[in-house]
């Protein structure tokens, strides 16, 4: 768990990190997450699927988008991520992989969104690796 | 019955208190995986962490409420509608539980079906989610 020490709302957009060595497919996102195909779990996860999916950009794309920004691709993501989550990005398109970036948002109306925006987990399997470990509020 | 009192706080009536394992088997979900790790997080604000509110009632509150639907009006703000059918459902052994660690998302369809599922599997009858 994170805690946040300096001024805190009570609404948040958090990013996440997938890369993914194909395409972001969510048989492949359900075998990551641990949900079997008659899982009474299955709707929940599907909602998630579709918000990251809706919500992921390439890298370049990402900070187009959200900051504006344009050039120094490293540097950006130094300033954004933790410094192991950078490396993995560089590793990641180096091997040819595909890397994104995202933002849930915690105030769109959407609980399920709310609850993964401000949840803070890490998991990976030998095709997705997805970190939310920027989720906190 | 899943009752949202507030984004943080939840009164829940079910027909039993149902066990993490059978919960946890009824899910479906692979063992140690992020979703187990939820359907855990689920059923620990559901049934680990809410206390007995009709033992609650009996042990500390039965001399000074008129009734048990009163007693849920009044110190649960619950509406007196919805306070009379909890009570009426008394009869019946039901679990009736407050707690104060919701994970906040029980008044999504998609969620409260999911979870109603997942007790229909274990043999749940009365757990039509109202809100």
């Amino acid at each position: 768990m994170k805690i946040r020490t300096d001024f805190v709302t009570n609404s948040s957009s958090t990013s996440f990190v997938i890369i993914t060595t194909g395409d972001f497919e969510r048989a492949d996102f359900f075998e990551l997450m641990g949900v079997s195909k008659n899982s009474p779990l299955v709707p929940l996860f599907d909602a998630l699927y579709y918000h990251l999916q809706a919500k992921m950009h390439p890298v370049e794309e990402y900070f187009q988008l959200y900051r504006k920004a344009m050039g120094n691709w490293l540097e950006l993501l130094q300033n954004e991520f933790a410094d192991e989550v950078v490396e993995r990005i560089v590793e990641a398109e180096k091997a040819g992989h595909k890397a994104f970036i995202g933002k849930l948002a915690s105030d769109d109306g959407d609980q399920i969104e709310a609850f993964f925006c401000t949840d803070s987990f890490e998991v990976e399997n030998e095709r997705i690796y997805f970190n939310a470990l920027e989720c906190v509020w | 019955m899943i009752l949202e009192l507030d984004i943080t706080k939840l009164l829940v009536v079910f027909d039993r208190r149902y066990s993490l394992s059978e919960f946890r088997t009824a899910s479906q979900v692979v063992p140690g995986s992020y979703a187990d790790e939820l359907a855990e997080r689920i059923h620990s604000c559901l049934f680990k962490y809410t206390r007995d509110v009709l033992a609650e009632y009996e042990k500390y509150y039965a001399i000074e409420y008129s009734d048990f639907a009163v007693f849920l009006y009044w110190k649960y703000r619950v509406d007196k509608d919805t306070a009379q059918k909890i009570t009426a459902r008394i009869s019946d052994g039901v679990f009736i539980g407050y707690g104060r660690d919701s994970i906040g998302m029980f008044t999504d369809e998609t969620v409260t079906s999911a979870v109603n599922h997942i007790l229909s599997k274990l043999g749940e009858k009365g757990n039509e989610n109202s809100d």
